[in-house]
């Protein structure tokens, strides 16, 4: 396939629009850039839909541009400190809370990717390996690794 | 391949959901320089920028916090104030009757784990009561709810399990007012033929509730005290069946009060199609090939190595659907899968049906206008294309059954009323594969555990090595199959094999509800060689474990079969710790509050 139609991104737009918002907010930790993000990369997409080769998916393809957008907002905008209004009573949420974003913010790039796509995209293994241009082997140890990781955090953050 | 969901709740957690509308596609339209058409900056190849200034004017503003504060609390004050802003509801609550089931207790203990930062729902869970209660064809079904600290409530649905004690399913949490005339949420839903119910609440205005098929027929759900529980049949929840199309809400001088379409909720959504591990594409094989306008489709089988085969369905150059079945151990009788693909017809898309039988059965496919076709079947698996003549009313697909020489096993109605199945455009995206076999007949067994449980039942858990990283394993108790699991571990890019013991719980419900199990199958791994059980007051006991006869699972040393009886309850159990060949601990995992309290 050379090229795609206009209407498959709006498509995608608007059915996967939240689900490339939370990535894309989980990349650059605010929402606002995140929104920005999407609509930017859409546009990229749109403006380079004559060079889509066909070898991927569309979806894949725009996840791409997606994540390659956000880390590139990231990079450009500094993420100000958030403020968070909790009760008392859900100090130890917070708190676990506080260790699994800290403990994600650390994990290695690939394995960050990954875990996002999975859990925050609901992409299967094959679609992420398209979309970050890995086996589905690497997926599955990258993911395998971080879980470890967490589940490290998120014990530590019990005890 | 298996995700770990304490680590994804958690990491749900970090992100809130949040209620907001898609952005206009025109401002992405606007960014990218172009016009609704596809006119502009890109139409010379996409080589050309677009104008940075009309991309910096349409950039989304962002919204200063007084804003955004401003209207969260307009969107609060919305959601309470049903006189003010026309949304919400009537609905008072009668509580029935008492003491909620244990599993319903666990469940709600449960709720709030890994939730978002003060989204937690609070349920109170001793002011849990029944609301709801009826028989229906399949047993009994019921709903219970639970007020929350915020005035809320969760709801718990209880229904009928094949061969087990009914157990809950969460109707989720939600605010006192209703939000819609009818609010409905489905249960059970799934790509093969299953239960279905179709549960929720309705304003008091609306006395009588019926739920309506696609075809045209109807059946009245009892309502009491505002809730309903609709049990849908197996054979009308897929998309291509006869399935429920919407709720009709009615007062009580039989004016129609709300209606709520039904359609989303039996259409899924779908996205790749990756082809299973199981798929020994080297033997695969063209079956069948169906004509398209401008192409055409084929259907392609390859033999799985757990037995039975794999198809895979293609048109053009996309594979549409892979699906794996074993047609001697299919569920029911037949399995079904729709797919519109794009084809160069005025309709711009063929409308593809194929599916498996189950062995020694054959498929019949019936017509409005009394035509029958005997589909041709390769192993079982068949392709069919519907020809155009075949959209039409009065000629359309009604029925497609599954039929040996002792009679019809299985008829299954298709939706035929209204345009809606012969209209729409072609599927997005490929849809998810589909694998259906959980104990493989020709696998060898390398690890077996044999026991029995606290009120005798016979328990027997088996691992069946596939190759070295993939395996499955099967938990049966008192002759019938309770869980069955196709496992894979990846080895750590370091070649590290990962944690040392890991395990999951397999509650096991009981017909009357005196034997309940509650179990914990677990593995060993790396430089583990034993495993012990901590209790509370700070004694131990080893866990007996069987060694796997053959490299299994990237370097698994031992399963085990841990079962929570209420003597072992009584002691809280804590964690388990795995020891290598010296005792020394390599490897530590909790055991969740909610198994040992």
């Amino acid at each position: 396939m050379a090229g795609v139609a206009i209407d498959a991104f709006a498509d995608l737009y608007r059915t996967r629009y939240h689900r490339f918002v939370r990535v894309a907010e989980a990349i650059t930790g605010d929402v606002e850039l995140a929104r920005d993000a999407v609509q930017d990369a859409f546009a990229k997409a749109i403006r380079g839909r004559f060079a889509f080769r066909g070898d991927a998916m569309i979806e894949t393809w725009v996840w791409r541009i997606v994540i390659n957008t956000a880390r590139s907002a990231r990079s450009r905008e500094p993420v100000a400190a958030k403020s968070t209004d909790v009760d008392a009573a859900d100090n130890g949420g917070r708190q676990s809370e506080e260790d699994v974003t800290a403990a994600v913010a650390l994990l290695p790039e690939r394995q960050r990717m990954v875990t996002f796509l999975r859990y925050y995209a609901d992409l299967e293994y094959g679609a992420i390996a398209e979309t970050l241009e890995i086996s589905v082997g690497t997926v599955g140890a990258a993911l395998n690794s971080a879980h470890r990781t967490l589940r490290r955090a998120l014990e530590e953050a019990e005890r | 391949m298996r995700d770990d969901h304490r680590v994804g709740e958690a990491l749900r957690a970090r992100l809130p959901l949040r209620l907001e509308l898609v952005p206009d596609w025109e401002d992405v339209l606007a960014r990218a320089g172009v016009s609704r058409d596809g006119a502009g900056a890109a139409t010379n190849g996409g080589r050309s920028r677009p104008d940075r200034r009309a991309r910096s004017v349409r950039r989304r503003p962002r919204l200063s916090r007084r804003l955004l504060l401003a209207a969260t609390l307009v969107l609060a004050l919305l959601l309470s104030a049903p006189a003010w802003s026309g949304v919400g509801y009537e609905w008072v609550v009668h509580l029935v009757s008492g003491e909620p089931p244990k599993p319903i207790k666990e469940q709600l203990q449960r709720l709030d784990q890994g939730g978002p930062v003060g989204m937690g729902e609070h349920p109170l869970i001793d002011k849990t009561g029944k609301v709801y209660e009826r028989q229906t064809s399949r047993g009994p079904v019921s709903i219970w709810l639970t007020p929350t600290k915020s005035g809320g409530y969760c709801a718990n649905l209880v229904t009928p399990q094949p061969g087990r004690r009914s157990g809950p399913s969460s109707g989720g949490c939600f605010p006192a007012q209703l939000r819609r005339p009818i609010e409905v949420s489905a249960s059970g839903m799934g790509t093969d033929f299953s239960a279905v119910y179709l549960s929720g609440r309705v304003t008091a205005k609306i006395t009588r509730l019926a739920v309506r098929y696609v075809n045209g027929g109807s059946e009245q759900v009892p309502i009491q005290d505002g809730f309903f529980v609709a049990a849908v049949d197996p054979v009308r929840t897929l998309e291509l069946t006869d399935h429920p199309h919407e709720l009709v809400g009615y007062d009580a001088n039989g004016h129609v009060v709300d209606r709520e379409s039904l359609d989303d909720l039996f259409r899924f959504g779908s996205f790749g199609s990756d082809r299973p591990p199981v798929a020994d594409i080297t033997r695969e094989r063209k079956a069948e090939t169906v004509p398209l306008r401008g192409g055409s489709a084929a259907l392609y089988l390859s033999p799985s190595r757990l037995g039975g085969s794999c198809a895979r369905v293609n048109a053009g150059d996309t594979a549409w659907s892979w699906s794996c079945a074993d047609p001697a151990r299919l569920p029911a009788a037949l399995r079904l899968q729709l797919t519109r693909v794009p084809d160069r017809s005025a309709a711009g898309f063929a409308i593809l049906v194929h599916g498996v039988a189950r062995t020694g059965a054959e498929v019949v496919f019936r017509y409005a206008d009394g035509a029958r076709a005997v589909v041709p079947l390769f192993e079982q698996n068949f392709l069919v294309v519907l020809p155009h003549e075949r959209w039409q009313a009065g000629r359309r697909l009604i029925e497609i059954d599954a039929r040996t020489p002792a009679g019809v096993q299985l008829r299954v109605p298709i939706a035929h009323g209204g345009d809606a199945f012969y209209t729409g455009g072609a599927d997005r995206a490929p849809q998810h594969a589909v694998v259906q076999i959980t104990n493989p007949p020709d696998l060898p067994i390398v690890a077996k555990v044999e026991t029995r449980g606290e009120h005798g039942q016979k328990i027997v858990f088996f691992v069946k090595r596939q190759t070295a990283t993939h395996w499955y394993q099967v938990l049966i108790v008192d002759g019938k199959p309770i869980a069955g699991e196709d496992l894979q571990w990846f080895p750590n890019p370091d070649g590290s094999p990962g944690n040392a013991i890991g395990f999951e719980g397999i509650p096991v419900l009981s017909p009357d509800g005196t034997s309940d199990l509650s179990l914990l199958v677990g593995n060993l791994r790396g430089t583990a060689r034993s495993a012990r059980v901590l209790y509370g007051d700070g004694s131990s006991q080893p866990l007996e474990l069987t060694r796997p006869t053959a490299a299994i699972g990237g370097g698994i040393t031992g399963f085990f079969v841990y079962e929570v009886t209420q003597s072992r309850r009584n002691r809280k159990p804590m964690r388990f710790d795995a020891l290598d060949a010296g005792g020394r601990v390599v490897g530590r995992t909790k055991i969740p509050l909610e198994v040992r309290s």
